[in-house]
């Protein structure tokens, strides 16, 4: 997956949002304060910047204006929720703008669209022998076809993204087929039951008392 | 009506009136003055033309000669004619009868033997009075023309009109500049009203005078100060309520932000008993931050209704505990 650096003061938060970003499958880096930044990014290749705005010593927005130049995507993570203020840092080219408190699902999610939208070629996902390539929207076992519904298709990318995390039907609805879709979340089950079948991932996708399904994958990549 | 629109018109009108009833009184005494004069000089003359004619008839009398109607009319003619030339007409009566009339246009008359004066409608002054004995039956009436008199009085009315209509826009313009003038320190005071009513607190009335609207501006000026003075406390204090709010609601949120994700990893994620550890000390940890920011915020609202407790403290040991405190932060960093 992709190599995120995560610049946060706030220690709690961001050992949060690296131990999920860990348990999606990204590669990260911690930074605790804006000056650190720079040499962090002359030695690693960071496909996404997470940006707190209030740091100590250089703040989110002076440190954007340093390495806007770099072209790598910027996602602004503030508490400070005044329209000024996010108007401030989308002019100064940030991808998006997430305002404390935040859902870490909201989080990964708009990590994932900024993702996608940057990175041209998107990479094969290979899981026992499984190959999932969400730019052909193509899946192959053991090196054949496998036949997926488009609904099976998104529910299997929503679970991909937020693997190691628990959905709810409720949530996994959302996501996968938007909340217009008007579907009972036994749906969910449906189709849960169909993916397990035709990739057989009975062990990979488990369902969890009380709560719903999740995607199980071995740490890190 | 403005005040001074008000002002101007009673002071106006006042000073008119009493100008114009103080020269029609002054006109009145001296017409008065003017007809006793007249009245005077009247019957002066007529007592000094009767004595004179009274001499004649002496002399004539003592030279032998009986005082016959043609006598009479000879010597009042003689002083007729003298006098014609002042416009002053003269009549001698013998009782009832005309003995000589110098008047032409006669008619009217006249005494019942006692000196009397009164005016006529032609504005003449009549004059008669009886001869000394022993010619007390003759009477000689005197008539003088006072037109003159009455020309002037009119003239002296025709110019009084004349000073009114020139002197009463005179006198209301003067008292408009004047007027204006006085008042001009009210409407600079109502303007720096306005302006510290549409909100410009700094707005100060520039007034150096020594009277009573000096007084105003000071005073005015006095409670714009004060007010200023409060609305500057008042948004200063909103401000750092403001800032306290704003600063409170970063302070939450970031606490709340990640102990709501650590409930949530724990509860969905699939991890191993270390990460476990970690998230539910960092939750554990971050209740205990929301727990001190609650207690100080309750410190702090106490502080605000009581007064401070003052108590002699070594800078240096305050040092030492906040470098205590602080020591383990320092080092992670």
């Amino acid at each position: 997956m992709a190599t995120i650096l995560v610049v946060e003061d706030e220690k709690p938060i961001n050992d949060l949002i690296t131990m999920n970003l860990k348990l999606v499958g990204h590669r990260f880096f911690k930074a605790f304060s804006g000056m650190e930044v720079p040499a962090i990014l002359e030695r690693e290749k960071i496909d996404l910047i997470l940006l707190d705005v209030m740091l100590p010593g250089l703040d989110g927005f002076s440190l954007m204006r340093q390495i806007r130049n770099l072209n790598i995507p910027v996602i602004f993570i503030t508490a400070k929720d005044s329209l000024a203020d996010r108007i401030a840092g989308f002019e100064l080219g940030a991808d998006d703008y997430i305002i404390k408190p935040f859902e870490i699902l909201e989080l990964l999610a708009r990590i994932h669209v900024v993702l996608r939208r940057s990175t041209k070629e998107q990479t094969a996902i290979i899981i026992d022998d499984v190959e999932i390539r969400p730019l052909e929207r193509q899946v192959y076992k053991l090196g054949c076809a496998v036949e997926l519904t488009v609904r099976e298709f998104e529910l299997l990318d929503v679970l991909l993204q937020n693997r190691n995390i628990a959905l709810s039907r409720e949530k996994l609805l959302e996501l996968a087929w938007g909340y217009d879709y008007e579907g009972e979340t036994r749906t969910v089950d449906v189709h849960i039951r169909q993916l397990r079948k035709k990739l057989g991932w009975e062990e990979r996708i488990k369902t969890v008392f009380k709560l719903g399904y999740r995607l199980e994958m071995p740490g890190e990549p | 009506m403005r005040f001074w629109q008000k002002t101007l018109l009673v002071v106006l009108i006042l000073f008119i009136v009493a100008l114009d009833a103080s020269v029609i009184m002054m006109m009145h005494k001296s017409w008065k003055l003017n007809m006793d004069r007249e009245m005077q000089r009247s019957s002066n003359e007529q007592a000094f033309i009767a004595n004179n004619i009274y001499d004649n008839l002496n002399s004539i009398k003592s030279r032998g000669m009986t005082v016959k109607e043609d006598v009479l009319f000879d010597v009042a003619r003689s002083y007729a004619e003298y006098y014609q030339k002042q416009n002053i007409f003269l009549q001698l009566w013998d009782r009832d009868r005309l003995v000589y009339d110098g008047d032409v246009g006669a008619g009217r008359q006249q005494g019942s033997g006692q000196t009397h004066t009164e005016e006529q409608k032609v504005h003449e002054m009549v004059t008669s009075g009886e001869l000394p004995a022993p010619y007390q039956e003759l009477k000689l009436v005197y008539k003088r023309n006072i037109e003159e008199l009455y020309t002037s009085q009119k003239e002296l009315n025709r110019y009084f009109v004349y000073v009114n209509v020139i002197a009463g826009p005179i006198l209301a313009f003067l008292l408009y500049v004047l007027i204006r003038q006085l008042t001009r320190p009210l409407r600079q005071l109502s303007k720096t009203t306005q302006t510290i009513a549409g909100g410009n607190y700094n707005e100060r009335v520039a007034l150096k005078r020594n009277d009573e609207f000096g007084e105003l501006a000071q005073n005015f000026n006095r409670m714009a100060e004060a007010v200023e003075r409060h609305v500057t406390e008042l948004s200063a204090m909103a401000e750092e309520k403001q800032r306290i709010v704003d600063n409170l609601a970063h302070e939450l949120r970031t606490p709340l932000t990640s102990m709501q994700g650590f409930a949530q990893y724990l509860n969905s994620a699939h991890i191993s008993e270390e990460e476990r550890i970690t998230a539910s000390g960092h939750i554990w940890s971050e209740t205990l931050r929301l727990k001190n920011l609650a207690f100080k915020l309750l410190d702090l609202s106490v502080l605000r209704h009581q007064s401070v407790e003052r108590i002699r403290l070594s800078v240096d040991k305050l040092f030492q505990s906040v470098r205590q405190m602080e020591q383990e932060n320092l080092e992670v960093r």
